[in-house]
């Protein structure tokens, strides 16, 4: 029982490394049905301009341009690509990021090489601590507790405030809300910003509390996506639950399975999870109707 | 006569042969340009990149070595890379592309993670190739009539750990590799190697590479009975996370862990940052010592002064131009069965021993027998294709400090006692 209980703290910390870049897929596939797979490289950007200035700059300014330089190429992607691809056939966008995702990761390679990095942190952060059956470093608590405010902000920004309704009218129905008087384009390059911020921010946890490769988004999309599917399709909230539910179900697995077939038991769980419920966990409320 | 008749058959017929040229192999067209052309097919993106990186430093030094002295058959040797990404589709395509395009006329690689599925091919081609890798898969299929490896195999390579293991005094260790080719090959190999040596082998651990988490993994690794070592191997992109995992640990100071050559890599110290100062690495590699060893290191910082050591596996790649150059030297032609036909009298004895192409090349011209004796090893194959080697004996942390040699003898000793 102890044992399980550790794996299901090791599963909650896998799931909160990869809810706020799960959230960052479901906004962009709000702002059109677009299944944005570069979102694995804007998390592996987000990483390596956490390690470039690392120890040169502020934290803040760390954090902050780990978010603003991703947004920037989000933007960059929706003004020049999907925007023109929206309300098109899934897998002509699908296809177009793609090709986003290695443009992307070899620009990231020309700069920064294929190597290895390793942002220097204290060694007190990465020291093991133990509350019961449960353990987990500083630097890990302190991360998922900084994700669950962000998850929280982003909660707070799409349901409290006046953008978070033009974002939600403009993704559900577009023509609609630019006739009401919304810039659905304005809001919607917004909300792609938002998004590469969020995706910016989960690099930067994990390069603070992993390392730096070029691989780092590319290797960890696909569980990305699993929690986006198994949460929900459009539904942030759903993102969240279903980023801790493959967490938890990778690392319980391990109890009954080989650890090798961990990649697969994600995918199990969600062609479990859509045999039963077929728009996945949430309902989705930021679900786009109309182009 | 119908002129436009016959011009026309004329033209197909013409057309058909130059297809039927393109994909002649190497010695149709090659053989009219000048200088000898090597093709490398190896890795140089994706999750083995810096296996690629090393593998081409290796071979600008050995081509730099080779043009200075004048070339092979008079005119410089040149270089052609194709990247197989270290995936099997990738490496279809590299392969097709350096023999049915630019028909090289040696080939280098491919790697142990893409070598299979293109080795049909390369062997029907007639291209003399040297592989580069460790997979045991290479034993029986490399053959040594077109091909060879003159790197070790894990069929040696896994015997070596296990030697190494007991010669440390641990006798109850584990198993954590991940599932690329080249670790599943050591795992196959050390294993047995390791029960006829008196040791036991308290569990076996599968790592899926690329995972967000490790941690379920360590647990299990390090749960009762704690194994005294753990024979480990695993790309490096993955090591930097379970690295990372695994300084969550106490346990991680009270085993010692016994690693392949990729735990030397550049990067392989990287991904093992966090803890070098707990954690106790034994690796093998590639003995440090003797005078072919010698005649690279020399060249190596002469093409790389920035550099205080050669870069893993680029030994491997300075063995494979030269003895693949020499064989075109003593054969006077860049005809691939010719090539092929003279590997064995280089990389073998009887001969005088020479270390470099330098060296040997005049020696070559006089008509001397010679025994090219590399930087890896002493590169004498056997019937098979495959060469023997000894290794070294590293120690690793945040430097990596040779602690000893395990010779070839040794090895054999290991084997003999696997095979009783």
């Amino acid at each position: 029982m102890e044992d399980a209980l550790t794996r299901l703290g090791f599963g909650l910390l896998t799931g909160t490394a990869i809810a706020v870049p799960a959230v960052a897929m479901t906004l962009m596939w709000t702002s059109g049905r677009i299944l944005n797979l570069a979102i694995g490289e804007l998390v592996t950007l987000g990483a390596y301009v956490t390690y470039a200035l690392w120890g040169i700059a502020p934290l803040p300014l760390v954090i902050a341009a780990a978010a603003a330089v991703p947004a920037v190429v989000a933007c960059l992607m929706y003004a020049a690509v999907f925007r023109f691809l929206k309300g098109r056939e899934v897998f002509v966008p699908l296809i177009a990021s793609i090709g986003m995702a290695f443009m992307l990761n070899n620009l990231v390679i020309a700069v920064w090489g294929t190597g290895i990095e390793r942002v220097a942190v204290p060694a007190a952060l990465n020291a093991s601590v133990r509350f019961g059956p449960f353990m987990a470093t500083p630097l890990l608590l302190f991360l998922a507790a900084g994700a669950a405010l962000v998850v929280a902000g982003v909660a707070l920004l799409l349901y409290r405030t006046d953008f978070g309704l033009r974002a939600r009218a403009a993704s559900q129905h577009g023509d609609l809300a630019e006739v009401s008087g919304i810039a659905a384009f304005q809001v919607t390059l917004a909300v792609w910003a938002l998004a590469g911020a969020l995706a910016g921010l989960g690099g930067a946890a994990l390069g603070i509390s992993a390392s730096v490769t070029p691989t780092l988004g590319a290797t960890l999309l696909l569980i990305i996506a699993a929690a986006v599917v198994v949460g929900g399709l459009g539904s942030p909230a759903g993102a969240v639950l279903g980023a801790l539910l493959v967490g938890v179900t990778t690392e319980l697995s391990t109890i009954w399975v080989n650890a090798a077939l961990k990649p697969a038991v994600a995918f199990v769980l969600m062609a479990v999870i859509l045999l039963f419920r077929s728009g996945g966990l949430v309902r989705a409320d930021l679900e786009p109707r109309h182009a | 006569m119908n002129l436009r008749v016959e011009g026309l058959r004329a033209l197909r017929l013409g057309g058909l042969a130059a297809v039927a040229a393109c994909f002649a192999g190497p010695s149709a067209m090659a053989a009219n340009a000048s200088g000898m052309q090597f093709g490398a097919a190896i890795p140089m993106t994706g999750r083995i990149a810096f296996v690629g990186e090393n593998l081409l430093k290796g071979a600008q030094v050995a081509l730099a070595g080779i043009n200075g002295a004048g070339g092979v058959l008079g005119a410089d040797a040149r270089l052609t890379v194709e990247d197989t990404k270290g995936d099997a589709q990738s490496a279809t395509v590299a392969i097709t592309t350096l023999i049915g395009v630019d028909h090289v006329n040696a080939l280098l690689g491919p790697t142990s993670a893409t070598v299979m599925s293109v080795i049909d091919r390369v062997q029907e081609s007639g291209t003399p190739a040297v592989f580069i890798g460790s997979t045991a898969a290479l034993d029986r299929t490399v053959k040594g009539r077109s091909s060879w490896r003159l790197s070790h195999s894990d069929s040696d390579f896994g015997p070596a750990m296990a030697l190494l293991a007991i010669r440390n005094g641990y006798k109850t260790c584990a198993v954590a590799v991940d599932s690329l080719e080249g670790a599943q090959s050591l795992k196959v190999t050390i294993v047995p190697a390791f029960k006829a040596l008196g040791g036991s082998i308290s569990r076996t651990l599968e790592l899926a590479p690329d995972q967000a988490s490790y941690r379920s993994e360590l647990l299990d690794l390090f749960a009762d009975p704690m194994p005294q070592c753990v024979f480990f191997e695993m790309s490096p992109d993955s090591a930097a996370q379970f690295w990372q995992n695994a300084g969550e640990f106490p346990a991680l100071d009270k085993v010692a862990f016994l690693g392949s050559d990729f735990a030397i890599s550049g990067d392989a110290l990287k991904a093992m940052k966090p803890v070098a100062d707990r954690v106790k690495m034994i690796a093998l590699a590639s003995a440090p010592i003797g005078p072919g060893r010698d005649a690279f290191k020399t060249a190596y910082a002469a093409t790389y002064p920035e550099e205080t050591e050669p870069a893993l596996y680029s030994d491997f790649m300075w063995d494979a131009v030269n003895v693949l150059a020499l064989a075109a030297q003593k054969a006077g032609s860049l005809d691939a069965a010719a090539i092929s036909g003279q590997v064995d009298a280089i990389a073998n004895p009887p001969g005088r021993a020479c270390h470099s192409f330098a060296e040997c090349k005049p020696l070559v011209e006089a008509g001397e027998d010679v025994n090219f004796e590399g930087a890896a090893g002493t590169n004498d194959v056997d019937e098979t294709g495959n060469a023997h080697t000894g290794y070294g004996i590293f120690d690793v942390g945040r430097t990596v400090e040779p602690a000893g040699v395990l010779t070839a003898a040794d090895v054999n000793g290991a084997l003999a006692s696997l095979r009783d």
